[in-house]
């Protein structure tokens, strides 16, 4: 027990000091003896692990960038000012980003209103058909169409020039900030039409219903009723959407030209493989800015509360039949978009099998030599991707059952930083996270250039997707009565026995459902990726693959090849994923 | 004010037939019930009439007009859900506005009309909450004034109290009712609460599987049921097999020979014939229930053997052991027990009623 000397005397400045700590003791034993040992202990230890791969890399790159000559300073920032190429690489970036959410706002919303109100043949398959086009990862799409909007591709070259003669010659637009705004479109327009077909299905029919009862029409409801109760799903997503675009590396460094004058881009020139360049910093923290930024003003301005529906409805949601005319022009633009969203996909694997592409008939022959090349002739990448991944992912999953576990289950000091050190990688973009390892390890054993960067590749993947064990296993834990540990206890287990037996196989589809989310995540990660890794023999595959496509003679073939590997790997897990959760592709993809 | 005609209307959805071939009308100004268990077609019935679902055959009329096809915004009925369906995102006094918004009425009317309906739904003072600051109850008078206020031509009730608790909810009825007979408006109502239904209504349709067995005010459909459903779904009632053996049209009287033998007097109903098999349906709290030495008199009286009772505090509930009914078992309500005999378990008890509670049943 501690006890609190009161002094008569108007206590000295250090007397002052030793009764506020003494003070806070006070308190914080207070508060300690409500928590049991062993989870104070664990969340203490995971606190600390967060700390160290989380918080201290993203405060070092806020450090540096604020530093010039060991004190503070706003000088970098007015050195990135300086620069015009990097105004309008800022620029760019909004822009982008803008535009798709934008684009996807346009094909996903429409799409979700069909696909949850109107009934018609083939819907199901539709609905399916939604959700794919975001299983192949865009940089891997922007090297699928290359071959088809690529200044050789099947459209721009063999139809539209050669074949046609309608232009003068091949258009160029794929290379540019419009070709990265068309791949994140129809890359992430699954998005807006997941969270927002969830929110409508989840609208209370009773709400439209009681607004026609009312008197208003149709495009009334939608406007009073409909959008203004999806607004908060609607902008969930499209939040999501503009980080993405914003900071993702992969597309533009694949397409190049016009693309690279982006900030991703250019804050990976500066960065790649060093971490002295101090624009690195000032760029990454630009980033996370803009990012941070547009999610607070989406939360002062929209809110992203969800209305609860005050109660669920056992009324069938009401579907409506289409009209002629109407029904044309719905098969139509599901069709439409549809197809121009798989044609990553089409290009990509065509590409695969090639054995060259010419600019003037196309393919020279069919071959299968581009997967023996990636698969056989150089395993490693792929050995090496399967390793950082499996790890990584097997980290996932413990690291989120035990704080899964800690935070729903116990009370303890500091639960609230550690919810908060795992959700917060959702927010940092992959470049930062990457230069922050780099820079708070560098002369530590972990140090990614001068020794080996796997441990820094796999914890880099681990925190990164840490949110979706911790998610899928809380939201179990969550629904799981508390009540069923109860009884076991009462029946005579023991607290381990309880985790062993009964807790832990009723988290297990979630968190297993989680650990393949975070696998396939690792083996798609880019921007990280291309930051640490310096030397070949440490390349993941997706490394790897832009080494090949710098090979000009079939480097777009055999990157091909790994990409229609890395999609396959990807479309398998979330098939096993969504098979283990009993749930539709579209809400694993959403989760 | 306005009638509503259904004329022979039926729904299926997929293979399930949930309104099957209804006819009614509804009288203008009238509280009008569907009553029924769920499943049996009275919310499908309703969202028919609201213009939700179009009948696969049949016609709805109001006021003699046709209103198939009429979309649900330009019927002008007004709705109350089950769920209340409040919009979340607007204040108690932007719901109810909403309907007149629609209808395009003059800013300062519609001001003014929405002041007497929150006044008439007693919610003053709530207007700028929103609904979820809002009470079960608060939120259920809202959701009357956002129906009531844009004077709609037939008012919809959809279970509206099934969400209260139960003494709000017999708060909750009267005032619905005290609100309909000043306004004067066709009501059509849905519930599966008999005692709410027979409170609140001008006349009730009882409804079993997509059909409607029986119409008719609260008291004819209580004490008159037209078939063994309607008579079960009313109350408990017992439920005696027996034939008619003689109609003495002198005393207007019906002999019955009940399956165990005894012989029951009933009053005719003028359509049964001699020699025909019927149920009786005979009310608990028709049956009055005595010590067997003390001597009751009349001609329906019988023995039975106490077999236990449930206490309801207004009423107490005895099971009486006894041949002529179905299943063994007499069910006896004895009103205000306080002071009255309890009876032990076994023992031997003389039950008796009158000839008018008897109400035969086809069989």
């Amino acid at each position: 027990m501690v006890h609190i000397n009161l002094y008569y005397s108007r206590p000295s400045r250090t007397t002052w000091r030793r009764w506020l700590l003494r003070l806070w003791l006070n308190g914080l034993e207070r508060r300690l003896r409500g928590t049991d040992r062993g989870a104070l202990i664990a969340s203490l230890l995971l606190t600390s692990f967060l700390g160290l791969t989380i918080l201290y890399p993203i405060v070092l790159v806020v450090y540096e960038a604020f530093t010039f000559q060991g004190s503070f300073s706003l000088v970098n920032f007015q050195v990135f000012l300086g620069y015009g190429l990097l105004r309008e690489a800022l620029l760019n970036s909004i822009l982008v980003a803008l535009a798709s959410v934008v684009g996807t706002t346009i094909l996903g919303i429409p799409m979700a209103y069909l696909l949850t109100r109107y009934e018609f043949r083939g819907k199901s398959l539709f609905q399916i058909l939604a959700s794919v086009p975001l299983i192949a990862p865009p940089f891997v799409g922007a090297l699928g169409l290359q071959l088809i909007f690529g200044r050789g591709g099947i459209i721009n070259n063999l139809l539209l020039y050669r074949l046609l003669h309608w232009v003068d010659q091949p258009p160029d637009w794929l290379y540019s900030l419009t070709g990265v705004v068309f791949i994140e479109t129809i890359h992430l327009f699954p998005i807006v039409f997941l969270t927002v077909s969830a929110a409508l299905s989840r609208l209370d029919p009773s709400m439209e219903e009681s607004a026609e009862n009312l008197g208003a029409g149709r495009f009334r409801v939608f406007r009073t009723v409909i959008f203004p109760l999806v607004r908060p799903g609607y902008m969930a997503g499209a939040i999501l959407v503009f980080i993405w675009s914003l900071s993702d590396l992969g597309t533009p460094l694949m397409l190049g030209g016009e693309a690279s004058r982006l900030l991703a881009v250019q804050a990976f020139f500066r960065i790649q493989a060093t971490y002295t360049d101090l624009q690195g910093y000032v760029i990454s923290i630009i980033l996370q800015a803009v990012s941070i930024v547009a999610l607070l003003l989406v939360r002062r301005y929209v809110g992203l509360r969800e209305y609860a529906s005050m109660f669920r409805a056992g009324t069938l949601s009401r579907t409506r039949r289409m009209g002629g005319w109407t029904k044309i022009l719905a098969y139509a633009f599901l069709i439409t978009v549809l197809c121009i969203a798989f044609l990553p996909d089409v290009g990509i694997f065509l590409a695969s099998i090639v054995e060259t592409w010419s600019i003037y008939v196309g393919p020279t022959g069919y071959t299968l030599a581009n997967y023996r090349e990636v698969l056989l002739d150089s395993p490693l990448y792929v050995q090496n991707s399967l390793f950082y991944s499996s790890a990584a992912a097997l980290f996932d999953v413990a690291f989120g059952l035990l704080i899964a576990y800690l935070v729903v289950r116990k009370s303890f000091v500091g639960k609230s930083l550690l919810e908060g050190l795992t959700i917060l990688p959702f927010a940092v973009p992959g470049i930062v996270l990457g230069l922050g390892y780099l820079r708070a390890w560098q002369f530590t054993p972990l140090d990614p250039l001068r020794l080996s960067p796997v441990p820094a590749l796999i914890l880099s993947y681990t925190v990164r997707r840490l949110p979706y064990t911790v998610r899928a296993t809380h939201a179990s834990l969550q629904q799981m009565d508390v009540s069923l540990e109860e009884a076991s206890r009462n029946l005579g287990a023991s607290t381990t026995r309880t985790i062993w037996k009964i807790t832990l196989p009723l988290v297990a589809p979630g968190l297993i459902a989680g650990g393949l989310m975070a696998f396939v995540n690792a083996m798609i990660e880019v921007s990280s990726t291309l930051i640490i890794v310096g030397q070949m023999r440490y390349f993941p595959l997706t490394r790897a693959l832009y080494e090949y496509t710098q090979n000009p003679a079939n480097g777009l073939m055999v990157a091909s090849a790994a990409g229609v590997l890395l999609i396959a790997v990807t479309a398998a897990c979330l098939a096993v994923a969504s098979r283990i959760l009993g749930r539709s592709m579209g809400l694993v993809l959403r989760a | 004010m306005v009638s509503v005609t259904l004329k022979g209307v039926s729904k299926r959805f997929a293979n399930v037939v949930a309104v099957d071939n209804v006819s009614l009308s509804v009288n203008e100004g009238e509280f009008y019930t569907f009553l029924g268990p769920s499943g049996c077609g009275k919310t499908t019935t309703l969202r028919l009439i609201a213009g939700f679902y179009e009948p696969d055959e049949g016609e709805i009329h109001f006021n003699g007009r046709l209103m198939n096809r009429v979309p649900p915004n330009r019927r002008n009925t007004g709705m109350v859900f089950q769920t209340y369906a409040l919009f979340p995102h607007m204040t108690i006094e932007e719901n109810v506005a909403y309907g007149l918004r629609c209808r395009k009425v003059p800013e300062r009317e519609a001001r003014k009309r929405v002041e007497e309906a929150l006044k008439l739904a007693k919610l003053e003072g709530l207007e700028k909450r929103f609904p979820s600051q809002l009470s079960g109850g608060q939120q259920q008078r809202a959701a009357l004034a956002r129906a009531l206020v844009i004077e709609p031509d037939v008012l919809l009730l959809d279970e509206p109290l099934s969400n209260l608790d139960a003494k709000l909810r017999v708060e909750m009825r009267n005032e619905i009712r005290r609100i309909q007979k000043r306004l004067g408006i066709t009501t059509i109502y849905v519930t599966h609460d008999q005692e709410e239904a027979l409170t609140i209504s001008d006349r009730l349709a009882i409804m079993r599987s997509g059909h409607i067995e029986q119409v008719g005010p609260p008291r004819e459909v209580y004490e008159r049921p037209a078939s063994l459903f309607a008579a079960d779904f009313m109350g408990v009632v017992n439920l005696i097999k027996a034939r008619l053996e003689k109609i003495d049209l002198g005393r207007n009287l019906a002999l019955l020979r009940a399956s165990d033998g005894s012989l029951i007097e009933a009053y005719a109903d003028g359509k049964t014939p001699e020699g025909h098999d019927v149920y009786l349906a005979i009310r608990p709290e028709a049956l009055t229930l005595a010590p067997p030495h003390e001597g009751l008199r009349g001609p329906n009286l019988f023995k039975g053997r106490m077999r236990g009772f449930t206490y309801h505090g207004s009423l107490m509930r005895f099971e009486v052991e006894s041949d002529l009914v179905e299943g063994g078992r007499l069910r006896v309500d004895v009103y205000n027990p306080t002071g009255k005999p309890l009876y032990r378990e076994g023992e031997v008890v003389a039950i008796t009623f009158g000839r008018e509670s008897v109400h035969m049943l086809q069989a």
